[in-house]
């Protein structure tokens, strides 16, 4: 199954795609006073290749030197979103992403501050019952006391917000994290092995173009979320992303919708659909089915559709599909799902727009089998 | 020559764009001390023009116009502007059909108008005096507006009277009065304008008053001097 | 309908000159509306730009003694523990003094990613290169005289210019915080400042403010100290410690904050001219309308609606406002360019409207709205007013006198009334003499001195106040606003280049002192440059709870004279800033309360000072419970010496050292102030444009009603020089009516602005001037206008005005 490992691993790299690029946006805004010095794009990026190391070839992944940063390589990212819930059943959402850019391939020699590393961190809550999505952002150098990832213990941190390793590896961790009107505080445990995505964890992107690219499918999750004065326990399950890469994807695609779907049944399912130009299907659109037991099955494009069944247009004009179907050969057999935002309004309002919320789950009966999150990008 | 006016072969005529109208061909007339000529004819004959000719408000296509005054003889005709207006001032008085009055002068300003236009504060006490005679003895600070008719046509001849000019010209100057007022105040203009000694050549369209002047001119549609 | 439309645009075909000027003064009136807001907003981005970037968006510097890069993350991580803290942005900063090509150089590091981002702060966004992020290039001041690209040699390291700023610093480099800390060769442990951003509660008003008129929003208080205070109270309880001093950035720049003021100022004054652009375009309608009355008049005699005349009336003036809207945009563009070109020669200022700026969607709704909005309601005003006869407005016109009298009183003297008291008592004062236009014509309704036709002209003039009232105001308020503007900038200007003698007494100044300050002053008394070596010293402190700024020195008869005091201080006597007297709500006499024994001897202005300042002498200190530490060196060169040698072989002895030259220091503040002051003259120069043209109108509109006299007095034998005289003795009296309400009117904006409104928005009064250069140009344009307007030829027009009779 090369060919599907590796459409599979181009279309999860593929949706990193914007974050990726708009974290160079990120670094143009910063926010200093008028006029003058212009950022050069190409001494920030690096002109092609220019002396970043490439993903070329699978490679043993070694833990838990490889949950740490990867600085020889442009970008890197922690990417943790969980549907959570509490004892009276008000559900929430959480998302937490640390995304590293390097500025220059080599480390500088020096101190502290010489740092070549960007950090940028997103935090967002959705309150479903209080009809709320919070978000914030974090954005620093890298330096020891200030933004970086550590190992021994874990410790992907930016600016005072914190995911914390407890014991080896990423297998339990808390998220601490606070703004001014929100805060999250989460322990998390994996229930499932980790997941090699693409060909052992190498995604091809085309000749000569890869990231290194993991998943945890399913961690169980605990914790308190923090809205305004009011603090709310609550639990339920998380995804979590690792990847990193040099190489930028081109031009041809608009944006993605992404979904990583947690069903009461134990099993998880991500799949992903590329939006092109010419609006035609992508042969790289798949997903992956993790069963129960952490079995993996990957999803070709021929293996599922998604069609958007309803618009949520922003206060800015820009329509957001947040309904859809999900028609999905499973190895359960064909399956009918129903996706839904849990509420419209989940837009990341950051240095960068894009949608990434709750969603719930629902099966051909209309009854809730599920929930995770979905990741809407290119529609601005 | 005992004439204080002769008006000799005066035409006029205006343009208006492409048109070329004649208001006034070979008009002659004089008008001897004391005599009072009126001007008669339908609307756009030319009366209000010869007027104007003859103060010098306009100027005449082709003809003299003469005035004999303070022992000089004056061709008007050969004048500029500010010469004219110079005898206009000393020489002629003017009184009107509408606006007669400046409205931002009381009566009594209004009659010693001319007077200071031409240092004559000699004049002043006849001038008042003749106020006073004309009825407006209690009315000297009064501002135009509060007068009636009649009584702006009284101060507006004490004021073409008051510097004693040799020339009246009076144009309509009862056509805004009832009858009664008209003959009035035509009365007075008459009296006064022969006990000063001058000569008083006046348009109108009253039958009743041309018929008191020593002459009428009739000024046809033709605009040629009918008399 | 169709009848009324033909008549009305007849109308306009039979009266093209009353259209065209009725046009022009609109597009005037538009026309000053957009040259005022983009000379404002071009004001207002020089002052910004000029803003050096490692303060951006920050509101107060911290330090505290021995502060190192532990500090730092102290209070950043005690920040971050508390996220609901009144606060921005935290950034460390790092200065010191390099040598470079021989010259001596201020070098700045900062940590730019932890600038703070978002709109609420004064700063725009500026993308600060990755070469700089990355520590491998520099930003350059401009008057270094590097340009991007360019090599530079600094400590044997090969570096880039990656960006060259105009920051109003003199010669400075700004780096990222690691390479300025390899530069200084100092550890990376290292810091000097900590920036921080605390939280500005009126930055959404501001911003609303600046958009309306550009510079308005620096009159709302700026972000103070409190929440800072507040922080670092509740940090204390919690591992930061207390010695931490805060101090507010407007103090490392006293000069920008003080143009800041004289831009609100200007702000101010640039409303009244937008009000006289109104008041013009009313008035180009009524007169306009009153052309028409005859026609209108007979229009309803026979009948016709009056609603729809007036319709058909606005119809016809509103799209002539429209026409204007389209024409004054374009010629506000060219005018504003014109004036900042005209008003900066021989500034070497950067000043110019870009076509982004005038394609501001503000500058549009500003435009559209005058020419669109103000003629839709000028225009029915006027309909109203001409077709309603005047019936008793004495009763309801003394009723305002008194309210705006009031309420000049009240803004006044109701201090908490705050800046927003201070502008109402600035705009209900300038109503106030707009409603005195027609009571002080009235004085000359029975002139009864004098020739006659002078006594019918200045009759005429009194007779027809619905005339001339509208343009007669706005006269005054143009010379008014000339007067204000002119005065308030000159005594700004004294009390600036006081402010720079009173700081600046030294030719060098040394920061960073420390310890060493024993052995800088005799290493600096040892060298021939060098005339004299003075100390100073700033500790933090609190009076009644209120924090103030405790300065110290050897306070001799010279050190006095720099506030204005004659003699030296004895021990326990103090000067205060006024500031600290209206904090504290003391007097010159009082004691200090919270200091053993100490008397205040004089207080003094202390311009851009935001907190309360005392000084003393160092004997007094003691009473205060502070050690003396002097931190500071002004240093006085002899004649002739050459600085920049010292300055090097200073920086090269003691390299952590900050050192400021006066020269560079007076310079900068004098070319910033330059510019805004020059920008003034053209303000002047556009409301009284404006002013002259509505004179004009309404001078013609007179001569217009006045046609019947004219024929009259003309048939008296009234010479064309006789009427030239009522025309000036009209317009004279036009001007003089209006010069003797501006006169009051203006020094008392003047003073409302340098007493009142400076005061409460930037906490120092300025003492207002009277020199004739303020007032008397103003004053001799305004007549001057009035009489050219008068001595203009009158549009020769078929009667449209009368009947013919």
């Amino acid at each position: 199954m090369m060919p599907a490992e590796r459409r599979q691993a181009y279309g999860v790299r593929a949706r990193r795609r914007a974050p990726l690029r708009l974290l160079l946006l990120a670094l143009l805004g910063v926010s200093v006073t008028a006029s003058a010095a212009q950022l050069r794009l190409g001494s920030v990026l690096g002109e092609a290749g220019d002396g970043f190391q490439r993903a070329e070839r699978p490679r043993p992944f070694v833990f838990p030197e490889d949950h740490g940063p990867h600085p020889g390589f442009r970008s890197e990212w922690w990417y943790l979103t969980a549907s959570l819930e509490s004892p009276t059943g008000e559900a929430f959402g959480m998302q937490f992403t640390l995304f590293r850019q390097a500025l220059r391939p080599q480390p500088v020699i020096g101190g502290p501050w010489d740092a070549s590393q960007v950090f940028l961190g997103h935090l967002a809550v959705t309150d479903v019952a209080g009809g709320r999505h919070l978000e914030d952002e974090r954005l620093s150098r890298g330096h020891p006391r200030l933004a970086g990832v550590a190992l021994a213990p874990f410790n992907a941190f930016v600016d005072g917000w914190r995911l914390l390793g407890i014991g080896p590896g990423l297998e339990r961790l808390r998220v601490d994290a606070a703004s001014a009107d929100f805060a999250v505080h989460l322990d998390l445990e994996s229930r499932k092995p980790l997941v090699r995505q693409g060909d052992d964890g190498l995604s091809s992107k085309g000749p000569g173009q890869a990231s290194y690219y993991y998943s945890l499918p399913r961690l169980a999750a605990v914790g308190e979320v923090r809205i305004g004065d009011k603090l709310t326990p609550v639990a339920g399950t998380a995804w979590l992303d690792r990847e990193w890469s040099t190489s930028v994807l081109s031009d041809a695609q608009r944006g993605w919708d992404w979904f990583a779907l947690h069903l009461e049944s134990g099993a998880d399912l991500m799949a992903f659909q590329l939006r092109r130009d010419d609006g035609l299907r992508d042969p790289f659109d798949q997903g992956v089915w993790v069963g129960p037991d952490g079995d993996t099955w990957p999803l070709r494009t021929q293996d599922f559709t998604l069609t958007p069944l309803r618009w949520w247009k922003d206060e800015r004009g820009v329509a957001w599909p947040v309904d859809w179907a999900l028609a999905v050969m499973s190895p359960v057999g064909p399956r009918q799902l129903r996706v839904e935002a849990a509420l419209d309004d989940q837009r990341m309002d950051t240095l960068f727009t894009y949608w990434e919320g709750l969603v719930r789950v629902f099966d051909e009966a209309g009854d809730a089998i599920g929930s995770g999150y979905m990741e809407l990008t290119g529609y601005e | 020559m005992s004439q204080v006016l002769v008006i000799d072969g005066v035409s006029k005529a205006f343009v208006d764009g492409n048109d070329r109208r004649s208001v006034l061909e070979s008009v002659s007339l004089s008008l001897a001390p004391g005599d009072v000529v009126a001007l008669q004819g339908p609307s756009g004959s030319g009366k209000t023009t010869l007027l104007n000719l003859v103060a010098g408000l306009v100027s005449a296509d082709a003809g003299s116009i003469g005035l004999c005054a303070g022992g000089a003889e004056l061709a008007l005709h050969t004048l500029d502007d500010a010469a004219r207006a110079a005898v206009r001032r000393a020489h002629m008085g003017y009184v009107f059909q509408f606006f007669n009055l400046v409205p931002t002068l009381t009566v009594r300003e209004n009659v010693l108008l001319p007077l200071e236009l031409n240092a004559r504060w000699d004049l002043e006490e006849r001038a008042l005096a003749r106020l006073d005679g004309l009825g407006l003895a209690d009315r000297h600070d009064a501002f135009p507006e509060t007068l009636s008719g009649g009584e702006r046509q009284r101060v507006a001849i004490a004021r073409a009277l008051a510097h004693e000019p040799v020339l009246v010209l009076a144009d309509e100057p009862t056509g805004n009065l009832d009858s009664r007022s008209a003959a009035a105040v035509a009365e007075l203009l008459w009296q006064e304008v022969r006990r000063l000694g001058g000569a008083l050549l006046l348009a109108t369209h009253d039958d009743a008053i041309a018929a008191r002047a020593d002459r009428v001119l009739r000024m046809g549609g033709s605009s040629r001097p009918i008399g | 309908m169709s009848l009324l439309v033909t008549s009305q645009l007849r109308f306009l075909r039979r009266s093209p000159w009353s259209a065209l000027t009725a046009l022009i003064g609109m597009a005037l009136g538009v026309a000053s509306v957009v040259a005022v807001h983009l000379i404002s907003a071009e004001v207002e981005r020089t002052l910004n730009a000029g803003a050096p970037p490692h303060l951006a968006g920050l509101t107060h510097l911290l330090t505290r003694p021995d502060i190192d890069a532990d500090d730092y993350f102290a209070l950043r991580d005690w920040w971050r523990d508390h996220p609901r803290a009144p606060v921005r942005g935290l950034v460390p900063l790092l200065d010191g003094q390099l040598v470079v090509d021989g010259r001596g150089v201020q070098l700045i590091g900062a940590d730019w990613l932890a600038l703070p981002r978002g709109t609420d702060g004064p700063g725009a966004p500026l993308a600060i290169s990755g070469e700089v992020l990355v520590g491998e290039g520099l930003i350059a001041d401009a008057d270094f005289g590097y340009r991007v690209g360019d090599r530079l040699t600094v400590g044997g390291r090969d570096l880039t210019v990656a960006g060259v700023l105009e920051t109003g610093l003199g010669p400075a480099l700004f780096a990222d915080i690691g390479l300025a800390q390899r530069l200084l060769d100092v550890g990376p442990g290292q810091i000097s400042l900590v920036g921080l951003a605390v939280v500005d509660p009126w930055a959404p008003w501001r911003r609303r403010l600046d958009r309306l008129m550009p510079g308005f929003g620096a009159g709302l208080p700026q972000p103070g100290a409190a929440p800072l205070t507040r922080l670092l109270d509740a940090g204390a309880g919690s591992g930061i410690d207390a010695a931490w001093r805060a101090r507010p950035v407007t103090a490392e720049r006293p000069s920008a904050a003080f143009a800041r003021s004289v831009l609100f100022n200007l702000g101010a004054l640039g409303t009244l001219a937008l009000l006289v652009a109104w008041f013009l375009i009313y008035q180009v309608g009524a007169i306009w309308l009153r052309r028409q009355h005859l026609v209108l008049t007979r229009l309803q005699m026979v009948g016709a609606d009056p609603r729809l005349l007036r319709r058909s009336f606005l119809a016809l003036f509103v799209g002539l406002g429209l026409a204007a809207t389209v024409l004054g945009g374009l010629v506000g563009v060219l005018l504003a360019t014109l004036l900042v070109k005209l008003s900066s020669a021989g500034i070497d200022a950067s000043l110019a409207v870009s076509a982004a700026r005038a394609l501001d969607p503000w500058v549009m709704v500003k435009a559209v709205g005058s020419g669109f909005g103000v003629c839709l309601v000028g225009g029915y005003a006027a309909f109203v007013r001409e077709w309603r006869p005047a019936a008793g407005p004495a009763r309801w016109r003394w009723l305002a006198l008194c309210a705006l009298a009031l309420l000049v009183l009240l803004g006044i003297t109701l201090e908490r009334s705050g800046v927003l008291g201070g502008f109402l008592a600035i705009l209900a004062m300038s109503l106030l003499a707009v409603l005195l236009v027609t009571p002080l014509l009235g004085l000359l309704r029975h002139a009864g001195r004098g020739r006659l036709l002078t006594r019918l002209a200045l009759r005429e003039v009194a007779w027809y106040p619905r005339v001339l009232d509208v343009a007669l105001a706005a006269l005054t308020l143009a010379v008014a606003t000339g007067i204000g503007v002119g005065l308030m900038v000159d005594s700004f200007r004294s009390d600036f280049q006081r402010m720079l003698d009173v700081r600046l007494a030294g030719d060098l100044y040394l920061y960073g002192v420390g310890d060493r300050q024993g052995a800088l002053a005799d290493w600096l008394l040892a060298q021939p440059e060098v005339a004299e070596v003075r100390r100073f010293g700033e500790a933090r402190s609190r009076l009644d709870g209120v924090p103030v700024a405790l300065g110290y020195a050897e306070f001799d008869a010279r050190e006095s004279a720099r506030y204005g005091f004659p003699r030296h201080l004895e021990t326990g006597e103090a000067l205060v800033n006024e500031r600290l007297l209206r904090d504290l709500d003391l007097d010159v006499g009082d004691q200090v309360r919270g200091a053993r024994g100490v008397n205040i001897v004089g207080a003094f202005p202390g311009f851009g000072d935001p907190q309360g300042r005392v000084l003393v002498d160092v004997t007094s200190l003691d009473r205060f419970g502070v050690p003396a530490r002097f931190d500071r060196l002004a240093v006085n060169v002899r004649a002739a010496a050459d600085v920049a040698a010292l300055i090097g072989r200073l920086t090269e002895r003691f390299p952590a050292l900050t050192v400021e030259a006066r020269t560079t220091i007076r310079a900068v503040a004098l070319r910033i102030f330059d510019r805004t002051f020059a920008i003034t003259r053209a303000l002047t120069l556009l409301a009284l444009l404006v002013a002259v043209v509505g004179t004009y109108n309404a001078l013609t509109a007179l001569r217009l009603n006045q046609a019947a006299t004219a024929e009259l007095l003309r048939a008296q034998g009234v010479t064309s020089a006789e009427s030239r005289h009522i025309a000036l003795v009209r317009a004279g009296t036009l001007g003089g009516v209006a010069v003797a309400l501006a006169l009051p009117l203006g020094i008392a904006m003047a003073w409302t602005l340098c007493a009142v409104v400076n005061p409460r928005s930037f906490g120092w009064s300025v003492a207002l001037q009277l020199p004739p250069a303020g007032w008397l140009p103003p004053l001799l344009l305004g007549i001057v206008a009035a009489l050219l307007a008068g001595l203009l030829p009158a549009p020769r027009e078929r009667g449209a005005l009368h009947d013919a009779g």
